[in-house]
């Protein structure tokens, strides 16, 4: 059974790369976000007695299954909105918005660090993850569980519910994909 | 495993045709890039914002708050006082073993419990046919008239001597069966 610690120390270690492939998947902070502690927290409820080893591939497992999810109740309720749209047009503009206010200032932190080629880097981790956004999403599982999380060909079949040779194609065409866009944009890692 | 139904095309971004999206690399060349790109995606993750680290540690509290805990058995709550605050895995030193290994020691002990009532049992009845065996054979062969064998103190003294009854003669019998037959 994984100990707190153990399981402290695994959350702490995938926190941040479950929640930039939830945002891969679904292009929403706020619900990435969300769908990271459901997953967390299932995790914990569920399967907190688990030995250590086997929670990675559950967690990526549950963590899949919480995007597919988000996805349904989002054509749920694009099908409600599009209805009730069409029913009342009538939009009120609020002329009392402001766009200052809402704008995000960038982070103060970074901003007397940034050198051309920091901006650089920054610029094309951006534009590698807008790339990775646009996978279809089998290939952005595959490529995502097999090269960030090393897990191997057998435990991302496994925890994509598919075969071994499926899992190899995937990866092959969402690297090919990915390399072909940027090499369009002038990129080459 | 049973696994939902992937979301439907349609609501996510699609490139059509796997073999139009080739850049001709070689598989060296695509472990190549995806291990620069992995390295890209990890300094990306590493330069989040404070206000989204700040959720995925509270996150992460709540998670942890919320950890399953394996629940004790009635008798490791129960006893555990007795065992000194040690109680089953922990006293035989299995405690590597899931609760399912637990359970089956348990049922294995309660198993072998209840079959050693059984046989006690079993062994008090057949000790009892023997004895009426014994009482029967006495009544059948002997010469001593039935009613002596209503009294308490001659069976006693019969099942005292039960392996001497045979050598035992009718005459030696008949004081004792004539004492327990008159009434005093």
């Amino acid at each position: 059974m994984a100990s707190p610690q153990q399981l402290a120390d695994f959350l702490s270690g995938i926190d941040k790369r479950a929640f930039k492939q939830a945002v891969y998947a679904v292009r929403d902070d706020d619900a990435a976000l969300d769908i990271v502690q459901d997953a967390m927290i299932k995790l914990a409820e569920k399967y907190g007695d688990r030995p250590a080893n086997e929670l990675p591939l559950i967690f990526t497992r549950i963590l899949q299954n919480r995007i597919h999810d988000w996805f349904r109740r989002q054509k749920v309720r694009n099908t409600w909105v599009t209805l009730f749209s069409a029913l009342g047009k009538k939009q009120l503009e609020n002329e009392d918005y402001d766009p200052l206010e809402h704008l995000i200032a960038p982070d103060e932190s970074s901003i007397h660090q940034d050198g051309a080629q920091q901006l650089e880097k920054i610029q094309l981790i951006a534009i590698l993850e807008a790339e990775i956004s646009k996978l279809p999403s089998r290939q952005q599982e595959a490529f995502l569980m097999r090269y960030w999380e090393e897990f191997s060909i057998t435990d991302t079949a496994l925890a994509m519910g598919c075969s071994e040779g499926s899992v190899k194609t995937h990866c092959s065409r969402a690297t090919q994909a990915l390399a072909k866009a940027l090499k369009a944009k002038g990129i080459s890692l | 495993m049973n696994r939902p139904t992937a979301p439907t095309q349609s609501s996510r971004p699609t490139q059509s045709g796997g073999q139009s999206q080739t850049a001709g690399l070689t598989p060296t060349e695509e472990a190549q890039f995806a291990q620069s790109a992995m390295a890209l995606l990890q300094q990306g993750a590493q330069q989040l914002v404070p206000k989204i680290r700040h959720r995925l540690d509270e996150a992460r509290l709540h998670a942890l708050r919320a950890q399953k805990t394996p629940t004790p058995f009635f008798w490791q709550r129960n006893f555990a006082p007795a065992f000194g605050g040690q109680t089953g895995s922990q006293l035989s030193g299995d405690a590597k073993h899931g609760p399912i290994f637990n359970m089956l020691m348990w049922l294995a002990a309660s198993a072998a419990v209840i079959f050693g009532l059984m046989a006690i049992t079993d062994w008090q009845q057949e000790s009892r046919l023997q004895d009426l065996a014994v009482l029967d054979a006495a009544i059948l062969t002997d010469d001593v008239p039935p009613n002596a064998y209503a009294d308490s103190g001659f069976l006693a003294f019969l099942k005292a001597h039960r392996d001497l009854s045979h050598e035992l003669s009718p005459d030696s019998l008949e004081p004792a069966a004539a004492n327990a037959a008159s009434p005093s």
